[in-house]
């Protein structure tokens, strides 16, 4: 009888465990996005989302109903800004089973495809803990692309996935700031569903992309060419050292 | 007289160097203005235009040539 009983417990043991195993999961993470980059008159900041499974993540920030975003600013020093939004939302695609993500990048206003590595943090775990949401998180830090940055991250969720390029930490990022104030990623709400959730790469053709070294020499190439350009108005034309992550060292 | 004549052609080109060079000077005055498109909240391409002259109406020129050259960028792009 102890014996029968013995063995009926450990297999009901065991169908639960595989029960669990089987359960299939989604996570959605609403956030804040908010960025000023060096050079530019205001600050931007529009909502963005994180869904994740176990397989891929997607990160859409919504410039399109952002009703803030102003479309020209002038300053009194002989400056203008337009601001212009582009007719989708961008995103960031992680495959997180082959570590890579994709995102579109510009030259200019000449977008590109570009394929990286989710392995290209280094993170500095720390001893600082936070709560977030009412979960319990860890402070991590990197230096990332010319900036450093300040995460915390949470193993509450049973995700390790995070908000933009961020990743590659053991839990699910919930908030990182640059320590430059440029860039800051803060989660408002986070929900877990339980059932399965197909994620679709918003880019037609995987395949076309280019990878960020290509890029990045790519970008230093229109960089240096625009330094000695001048039309027939006497007009100049440059793009930037830097966006979020920095293209060209200062010297 | 000799002497009078030779002041005479020296003053004449000290009076010539005067107006080259404020002329000079008039040439170098100039306005610049410069445009950037921010594309989702991030800074894009910057055309900057140098016009001849001083003063609000040089200004409004030298941004009309700096935001139509960005826009002749867009439209390069779009097509």
């Amino acid at each position: 009888m102890k014996t029968c009983l013995y063995i009926f417990f450990c297999l009901s043991l065991l169908l639960l465990s595989n029960n669990k195993e089987d359960k299939k999961e989604a996570l959605i993470i609403n956030y804040t996005h908010s960025t000023h980059i060096e050079g530019l008159p205001s600050r931007t900041t529009v909502a963005s989302t994180l869904i994740s499974n176990d397989k891929f993540s997607l990160y859409e920030m919504d410039y399109l109903n952002n009703k803030n975003l102003i479309d020209e600013e002038d300053n009194e020093e002989g400056q203008v800004f337009l601001s212009i939004r582009t007719s989708s939302n961008p995103y960031i695609f992680k495959d997180l089973s082959n570590k890579t993500m994709y995102s579109t990048e510009r030259i200019g206003v000449k977008p590109f495809l570009v394929k990286d590595s989710t392995k290209i943090f280094n993170w500095i775990l720390t001893k600082v803990k936070k709560k977030i949401l009412n979960f319990n998180c860890q402070q991590a830090k990197v230096n990332y692309r010319g900036r450093n940055y300040t995460a915390y991250f949470t193993t509450e969720i049973n995700f390790k996935s995070g908000p933009w390029k961020f990743s590659d930490l053991p839990g699910t990022i919930l908030e990182i700031k640059s320590d430059d104030n440029v860039f800051e990623i803060i989660a408002n709400k986070v929900q877990i569903l339980n059932k399965e959730t197909n994620i679709v790469s918003p880019y037609k053709n995987l395949n076309e992309a280019i990878s960020w070294e290509e890029f990045t020499l790519k970008y230093k190439k229109k960089y240096n060419e625009l330094l000695s350009y001048r039309d027939e108005n006497n007009v100049t034309m440059s793009i930037p050292k830097k966006k979020i992550e920095v293209f060209i060292e200062e010297d | 007289m000799k002497k009078l004549i030779f002041l005479f052609v020296l003053s004449l080109g000290f009076m010539s160097f005067s107006s080259n060079e404020i002329i000079e000077n008039e040439k170098q005055i100039s306005t610049c203005c410069t445009a950037t498109l921010i594309i989702n909240g991030e800074p894009g391409p910057s055309a900057t235009a140098f016009v001849s002259g001083i003063g609000p109406e040089t200004s409004k020129l030298a941004c009309s040539l700096a935001t139509s050259k960005l826009a002749q960028q867009l439209s390069i792009s779009a097509n």
